[in-house]
């Protein structure tokens, strides 16, 4: 299982800010090893974001974002005490699923 | 004759004292001697201590790749992981830390801290995680899993 990511959702005036830290390599495929050998491509491919089981986020990620990537999105709609769920998706088909309450 | 034999098993009983002991010795000492270098830095000091050791974990991290580093903060130590805190020059601690933490630096902040000078778990930085004491922190880290200790 990957690494949890830190998700965090403040609202104000109606409008809900979510800050994502994701852990994740991000290897594009292009990088060698010691040894010479390329190191497969290895990154999150798709991020979605819901909350109250609507969709409110998504993302198509690709070799050319950081390691570690940083998201900060804003959605109206949401409600103090409410769930926001993020999950990513690498080509690989690993999946990690994390939830943030809206403060 | 007696006394030969008192003296004998006094003898047989010392030499298995020192034969356990250094069985011990023996058995404890890889444990001690090698794996990975753990390191607890503590920060308790605010932003000036904060700029010297984000060179100092740079520097470490430069020379010892495999280290593992928890950096405890608490106390005025924590300054420098709230969000927007700027150094002396006005540069913001976001991308260095980030940048650490992305080389497996963890930053664990005194949650009585927080509580004590009225700051959010939400104002922090994202790669700050927050624990229950500062001081239980560094204390546990040294005696249960063998972190060495240093404050820049």
């Amino acid at each position: 299982m990957a690494d949890p990511m830190r998700v965090r959702a403040t609202e104000n005036g109606g409008v809900v800010d979510v800050k994502i830290l994701m852990k994740h390599d991000m290897e594009t495929g292009q990088r060698k090893d010691a040894s010479g050998k390329t190191i497969p491509a290895w990154h999150i491919q798709t991020v979605i974001a819901t909350c109250k089981g609507k969709e409110v986020f998504h993302a198509q990620f690709g070799p050319a974002v950081s390691k570690d990537p940083f998201l900060n999105f804003k959605f109206k709609g949401g409600a103090k005490g409410d769930k926001v769920t993020v999950t990513w998706v690498d080509n690989r088909g690993d999946k990690r699923t994390d939830e943030a309450t809206i403060a | 004759m007696r006394r030969a034999f008192f003296r004998a098993t006094a003898a047989l009983a010392a030499i298995g004292l020192t034969a356990k002991a250094a069985a011990q010795e023996k058995a404890s000492m890889p444990i001690l001697g090698k794996g990975r270098v753990k390191v607890v830095y503590q920060l308790s000091e605010g932003i000036d201590q904060a700029v010297r050791a984000m060179a100092n974990l740079r520097n470490h991290l430069n020379a010892a790749p495999d280290t593992k580093i928890v950096v405890v903060a608490f106390g005025y130590g924590i300054d420098f992981l709230v969000e927007g805190a700027k150094d002396s020059r006005g540069n913001t601690f976001e991308a260095p830390v980030a940048a650490l933490a992305s080389s497996g630096v963890e930053f664990r902040v005194c949650h009585n801290t927080l509580a004590a000078r009225h700051i959010s778990e939400q104002n922090l930085l994202m790669d700050a995680k927050v624990v229950p004491a500062g001081v239980v922190e560094v204390a546990r880290l040294q005696f249960d899993e063998g972190y060495a200790y240093l404050k820049p």
